[in-house]
């Protein structure tokens, strides 16, 4: 009777854990083959649209259109807009020249875009114009400090991404035909989106594509 | 000869099922963690290792166009041959490569070309509703490339009427 007491225990001691293990044995293939070990994701951009009527030059005066010149040596940013004078758009502007180590100064690049969005906060859109030999992951790492910043807000442990410039429209800088002796040459001719050195001048005959609405080029 | 009282009862050898359990539970959960439930089938194509970035926005089903150091790829058709990464030079001076432009004409005729509304010529808004333009690239493109070439492909599907793209890259 003792014995046939402890054997009872014994029994509802070990449970039956094939059962368990056979669910296992399914569930792990099944979600091995849905399984992503690396996370992609995109970037919004755009290229600007040859029109005849738009311009990327924003039309209400709390805006501005940020153009960034990266250059093998430095990036300069100007301004655009067609309310501000040029003595205030060109405040918005800097040069900024490489590092040390021959790497882009993205921190100064970061705070002046900051500045402009402080001062202008419903400016979203930022024309880029890289220069040819620019590597892709160089691009991506500028693009990532100019489409968003970290934002400390109160009440929260952890900055917040916050969009700076997240409308970004691609452009490439044609060089500028000699100008001819017996011809005046007229501003801009050759030239696929040009910035200007001028800060006031517009940047890019076309319109910047509007983005979808689905991702972070369209907050 | 043993005595029968002195023997004891052995029990059948049983196998100890509880950690390898415990480890099916950890990789149970790790693989509920990773698991990816986008119902969008994208596919990297071989040979080409993305940029970093802190980008978070996610996928949306577009026309997918390839940028490797060997071609440029659309819809996993290769149209151009690259030289490390490197088109030829009458193509960078024209800034449109022609195969990958009447390709993406093909597609844009296939696929959105029916959603085109009609500008006015005196520049005044179209009536009626304006369906969302969908006509958008998703560009996955080698993060050794340099910007020539990735604006080629991009001045290309311009003038086939794509001017929206998507840059894959991979989250840090």
């Amino acid at each position: 009777m003792f014995d046939e007491w402890r054997r009872t225990v014994q029994e509802a001691e070990e449970p039956n854990l094939i059962p368990v293990m056979n669910l296992m044995m399914t569930l792990i293939p099944m979600l091995l083959l849905g399984a992503s070990f690396f996370h992609m994701a995109v970037i919004p951009t755009s290229t600007s649209q040859l029109t005849a009527n738009q311009s990327d030059v924003p039309k209400t005066p709390t805006q501005v259109a940020m153009n960034l010149m990266v250059e093998p040596d430095r990036m300069r940013l100007t301004a655009s807009s067609v309310s501000l004078d040029e003595d205030t758009l060109a405040a918005l502007g800097a040069t900024l020249p490489v590092k040390a180590g021959g790497t882009y100064d993205l921190d100064a690049l970061a705070a002046t875009l900051a500045k402009v969005k402080d001062a202008y906060p419903a400016s979203t859109t930022l024309l880029v114009f890289p220069h040819d030999g620019l590597a892709y992951q160089t691009l991506v790492e500028i693009l990532d400090r100019t489409r968003e910043r970290e934002v400390q807000r109160p009440g929260r442990a952890k900055p917040e991404p916050e969009p700076l410039f997240p409308v970004t429209v691609f452009n490439k800088l044609v060089p500028e035909p000699p100008p001819e002796p017996d011809e005046e040459a007229a501003p801009g001719d050759g030239v696929e989106g040009a910035p200007g050195d001028d800060a006031g001048g517009a940047a890019v005959d076309g319109a910047p594509a509007a983005d979808d609405g689905g991702g972070e080029g369209a907050p | 000869m043993p005595s029968l009282l002195g023997r004891k009862k052995k029990r059948a050898p049983a196998l100890m099922l509880t950690p390898l359990l415990d480890m099916f539970t950890i990789i149970l959960i790790f693989l509920l963690v990773s698991f990816d439930n986008e119902d969008y089938d994208f596919r990297l194509q071989e040979g080409l290792t993305p940029p970093k970035s802190s980008a978070q926005s996610i996928f949306k089903p577009a026309v997918n166009v390839a940028i490797t150091k060997s071609g440029v790829l659309v819809e996993r058709d290769e149209l151009l041959a690259l030289t490390d990464g490197k088109a030829p030079e009458e193509l960078y001076a024209a800034d449109l490569a022609p195969a990958i432009v009447d390709r993406l004409k093909e597609i844009y005729a296939e696929r959105f070309a029916a959603n085109d509304v009609a500008v006015p010529e005196d520049g005044s808004a179209p009536e009626g509703d304006v369906e969302e333009d969908d006509a958008i690239l998703i560009i996955q493109a080698d993060k050794d490339l340099d910007y020539r070439t990735i604006h080629l492909v991009m001045s290309s599907a311009r003038e086939a009427g794509f001017y929206k793209y998507r840059l894959v890259v991979v989250r840090k």
